[in-house]
């Protein structure tokens, strides 16, 4: 009995840091029903600069649906922007699974001289932030011409050290007697790899492209520096764009950009914690 | 939830991600204006006017008859062409006959009346001569009668005194007393004198005042109440009074050379005692005279004038110039020697006494324009003229007043004198002596009472002779009754023309009947009869055109006429004339002569003229013209924009001037565009600046 109250106390009290951390979700999903008119009642002082306090009702006074029809169907620039993030999401993890799993399974599985430098090096450079490799990245891309292009953005995260860093682990982690055993059955390294690593490693190499993708669908930094298109701008950038007077639009977009993300992390959680613990893990 | 339940829901969730992609593509480009870009282009920018109106005829005659005919019959309609001579209507000619009966017993009604008319006049002026006549012997009667009165008074006195100075001499009496009293004596006719004289002033000054009083009053009731007239009264009033200031003396010498000269055989009889100068007292001397017999010849200045003053003349051998004695002695000798102009009163207005009056402000035109006077203007005009003379009026009274209190002074002297006398006598004597006294002192009196009888004689004659004369009022009943007779008689001619044309009414020129004002069975109309479109003089049309066309189209300018049928087409026809419609200032009327013949009046027609301009090097469609909300002219261009949707096209405003414009196109000033920028000629939707539009050609 004791423990009960003390767990539902508990729980109580943990609802609060989670009320919290759900709000934006709702605050975004109410705003999606809201009518322009009520929006600026609520928003005006903020983003209008009209006398008072900000506020905010998560249930709509007047809910209708005219913000989702008028990003729908006439706001054709979203969907631009919506297959641009998945144009360059999964040209990026596509680029990854051909490049990162390789060079993890590599790592992880072959002993040459350098490889640990190799390792530490990888690991140095996924600490690295944006910021520090912007500049390097924008003179190379520019003299390869690459700037302002879909390929300036997906070419230099295909190549990103996080995913081998998480598959590396996972690869890692595969007995050796596994493909000693396939090696005295005339497996050859390919084979061994196709056949024994990847299976047995996908819950890795799902949990980079799940991380990959969260991150990617995101990517807002490296468009907004290297893309001077707008007509090759990903989804993060629709947002900024967005006004007091089209803020129901703005709110429909947000919760629009949630799904594909929403359902990619409820597809992979198990792999996701995976991931996550096996980034958390010191070697 | 199971993966394959999530990669269906993803699944589902991209299939409707594109089709909404498709869906919101095809809305955006539905909502994409297509336009039809194009190059301003070198060229001349045609105007036309173009007007349509109704042709008229140039000129129209009304065809008028007597009013009041009974019509028998109507041939003609309205839009009906005819002929000169042709029939029109017909009058009924026993109703004709009737009413030329009728306007002739009208005309022997107004003969008749006009006799009438005559006849009261001249009965009229009769009685009037008879009224006039009557007054001036009255007049001459009561001076006569007075101035016998006057005389036998004089006499008893010269007989009173002339008793007693022979019982005084007879009696004996000390020399001193007999000067004393003689000098009393002396001055007691001198105040005696002098109180006559005040009581005369007094009378004459009394007269005078109610004369100005009724000529202002006369003058303002025959409608000449103005401003100047009233002063004319009291400006008269003032010369009078300044001619009244002059030196007695002086007055009564131009009195005496205006007698010299306008009575000449007048006889002055000195009434006063010798040592007085007869000059002195000019008006009571000619008051006195004696021999009223005048030259017939003089009285032409009796008020009364033409027919009346001669019937007059031989009834009455009177003076009457004597009646104003007293103006001649005040006026001051400038006017026409002191004869009573009776010509000057009537025509002049207000002149009775100054003669010299303005005949300007006078002038009967000026009268007969004012309206008459109310009771209380003339109350006004009455206290105004009554205050001109106050100040004189109570100089006089205090005069009379004056000379009354030294006579009785005098007299109290020379009764204390003859007491004193009467005392140093016996008593007997002295009894005898008193009586004498007395006897002269009553007929002291009673001269002086005859001498003042006689001047308010004179006056009140004077008075009613100027009354009788006064003239009548005006009548013109006889000139309307020879007025309305002449127009009977034309009347009456006229009838008879029509009942010898047998009250056929023709058309007096060729033309088109645009109104029939007459029915058969009722009367002609005091008016039109019939108006005729006259063919002779031609047709016009006179079209409408805008305000803002008027600048294209010029007098002599050719422009061809189109018959609203359209078979008719009338090409280089000069245009006569361009003016604003009365009623409509935003529309002009143009208008031209139609050729005789070509066009009939009423028939509508469309006028239009093509003037070219000069090139203009920058012309396009008046569809790719705007206009801002401040009234300014633009073009929109194109160009590329990079949106989130690719490569766009997007319009742009350019402001430009338009130097002129027709109903199609536009040319523009140089300097914001030139030839080789395309601009926006043609859209199929609304076009703004900003707007995203798709170029078709």
């Amino acid at each position: 009995m004791k423990r009960k109250i003390r767990n539902f106390v508990i729980t109580c009290l943990l609802c609060i840091p989670a009320a919290v951390t759900v709000f934006p979700v709702l605050f975004a999903l109410s705003g999606v029903f809201m009518s322009g008119y009520e929006l600026k009642q609520y928003l005006g002082p903020v983003l209008a600069g009209t006398d008072g306090m900000a506020r905010w009702s998560l249930i709509p006074r007047i809910p209708t649906l005219a913000p989702l029809v008028e990003l729908l169907i006439d706001s054709p620039q979203f969907f631009v922007m919506f297959w641009n993030s998945v144009k360059l999401t999964l040209g990026i993890l596509a680029g990854q699974l051909l490049v990162g799993v390789p060079a993890a399974w590599g790592l992880a599985r072959f002993s040459f001289p350098g490889r640990k430098f190799l390792y530490t090096l990888y690991l140095v450079l996924m600490l690295m932030p944006f910021q520090v490799l912007m500049l390097p990245q924008y003179i190379v891309l520019d003299r390869l011409s690459l700037l302002d292009t879909h390929a300036g953005i997906i070419l230099p995260a295909v190549f990103s050290t996080f995913p081998v860093f998480i598959m590396y682990r996972f690869f890692h982690g595969i007995p050796e007697a596994v493909l000693e055993a396939a090696r005295i059955d005339g497996a050859d390294n390919l084979q061994i790899f196709l056949r024994i690593g990847i299976p047995l490693g996908s819950a890795g190499i799902v949990s980079a492209m799940i991380l990959g993708f969260l991150e990617y669908w995101n990517l807002i930094e490296q468009p907004m520096t290297y893309l001077k298109t707008r007509a090759l701008w990903p989804l993060s950038l629709f947002l900024p764009e967005i006004g007091l007077d089209e803020a129901g639009t703005g709110f429909t977009a947000a919760v629009m950009m949630l799904i594909p993300a929403l359902l990619v992390f409820l597809g992979g959680q198990d792999y996701l914690e995976q991931g996550i613990a096996a980034a958390a893990v010191k070697e | 939830m199971k993966r394959s339940k999530l990669a269906g829901m993803t699944g589902v969730f991209l299939v409707l991600m594109i089709l909404f992609t498709v869906l919101s593509r095809a809305a955006d480009s539905a909502g994409i204006a297509n336009v039809t870009l194009g190059r301003p282009q070198n060229m001349m920018i045609a105007h036309e006017v173009r007007g349509t109106g109704r042709v008229e005829q140039n000129q129209e005659r009304a065809v008028i008859t007597e009013a009041g005919q009974r019509v028998a019959a109507v041939y003609v309609n309205e839009g009906q062409q005819v002929e000169e001579g042709e029939l029109l209507f017909e009058l009924d000619l026993d109703s004709l006959k009737e009413n030329i009966l009728a306007q002739r017993q009208e005309i022997r009604k107004l003969e008749l009346q006009l006799q009438d008319v005559s006849s009261q006049e001249s009965v009229s002026e009769k009685r009037r001569a008879n009224e006039q006549a009557q007054a001036a012997e009255n007049y001459s009667l009561s001076a006569s009668r007075a101035a016998v009165s006057l005389s036998h008074a004089q006499e008893n006195l010269e007989k009173a005194k002339k008793e007693l100075k022979e019982y005084r001499e007879k009696e004996g009496g000390g020399v001193e007393d007999t000067l004393a009293e003689q000098e009393l004596e002396q001055i007691c006719e001198e105040c005696s004198a002098a109180y006559i004289q005040a009581q005369q002033d007094l009378q004459t000054l009394q007269w005078r005042i109610e004369k100005a009083v009724d000529d202002a009053l006369r003058q303002a009731g025959q409608g000449s109440a103005s401003g100047k007239l009233a002063e004319n009264v009291l400006r008269q009033g003032e010369q009078e009074n300044a001619s009244a200031e002059e030196p007695e003396g002086e007055a009564a010498q131009v009195l005496s050379d205006s007698l010299a000269e306008t009575v000449p055989n007048t006889q002055i009889k000195t009434g006063s005692a010798g040592t007085r100068d007869g000059s002195k007292e000019p008006d009571l001397d000619t008051i006195l005279t004696e021999d009223f017999e005048v030259n017939t010849s003089e009285s032409a200045v009796l008020p009364a004038q033409g027919k009346t003053a001669e019937m007059n003349a031989e009834s009455s051998d009177i003076q009457i110039d004597d009646i104003i004695i007293e103006e001649i002695g005040l006026d001051d000798g400038s006017g026409d020697n002191g004869q009573w102009n009776p010509d000057t009163e009537s025509g002049g207005g207000l002149t009775g006494i100054g003669s010299e009056s303005d005949g300007t402000e006078n002038s009967p035109t000026a009268n007969n324009t004012a309206l008459p006077p109310t009771q209380q203007e003339l109350d006004r005009i009455e206290q105004e003229v009554r205050s001109q003379y106050a100040a004189d009026l109570e100089a006089a009274e205090q005069a009379v007043a004056d000379a009354l209190a030294e006579k009785q002074k005098a007299e109290a002297a020379l009764e204390d004198c003859r007491q004193k006398m009467l005392a140093a006598h016996g008593s007997q004597s002295a009894e005898q002596e008193q009586q004498l006294i007395d006897a002269v002192k009553a007929a002291q009196m009673a001269y002086e009472d005859a001498a003042i009888a006689a001047n308010e004689a004179s006056v009140t004659g004077k008075r009613q002779v100027e009354t009788a004369g006064l003239p009548e009022a005006e009548n013109s009943t006889g000139d309307i009754y020879e007025l309305d007779l002449a127009q009977k008689r034309r009347e009456l001619s006229r009838l008879k023309k029509l009942k010898k044309a047998k009250g056929k009414i023709k058309a007096p020129v060729d033309g088109i009947v645009t109104g029939v004002h007459v029915t058969t069975g009722e009367q002609t109309p005091d008016g039109t009869a019939v108006m005729l479109a006259d063919l002779t003089k031609g047709c016009r049309l006179t079209a409408e055109i805008p305000q803002d066309q008027e600048k294209y189209i010029g007098r002599g300018d050719l422009v061809t006429v189109k018959s609203g049928d359209g078979k008719t087409t009338l090409e280089e026809i000069p245009v006569e004339s361009i003016a604003a419609k009365a009623e409509d200032e935003s529309v002009r009327l143009v208008t031209v002569q139609i050729p005789e013949g070509r066009l009939q009046p009423g028939t509508t027609a469309e006028l239009s003229l093509t003037k070219k301009s000069a090139a203009y090097p920058l012309c396009i469609p008046l569809a790719g013209l705007y206009l801002d909300e401040k009234n300014q002219t633009y073009v929109l261009a194109v160009q590329e924009i990079n949106s989130v949707l690719g490569t766009e096209m997007q319009a742009f405003k350019v402001m430009v001037t338009v130097e002129d414009r027709n109903d199609r196109y536009a040319a523009l000033a140089q300097g914001s565009i030139n030839s080789s920028q395309n601009v926006i000629v043609s859209s199929d939707r609304p076009v703004s600046e900003g707007s995203r539009v798709r170029v078709v050609s």
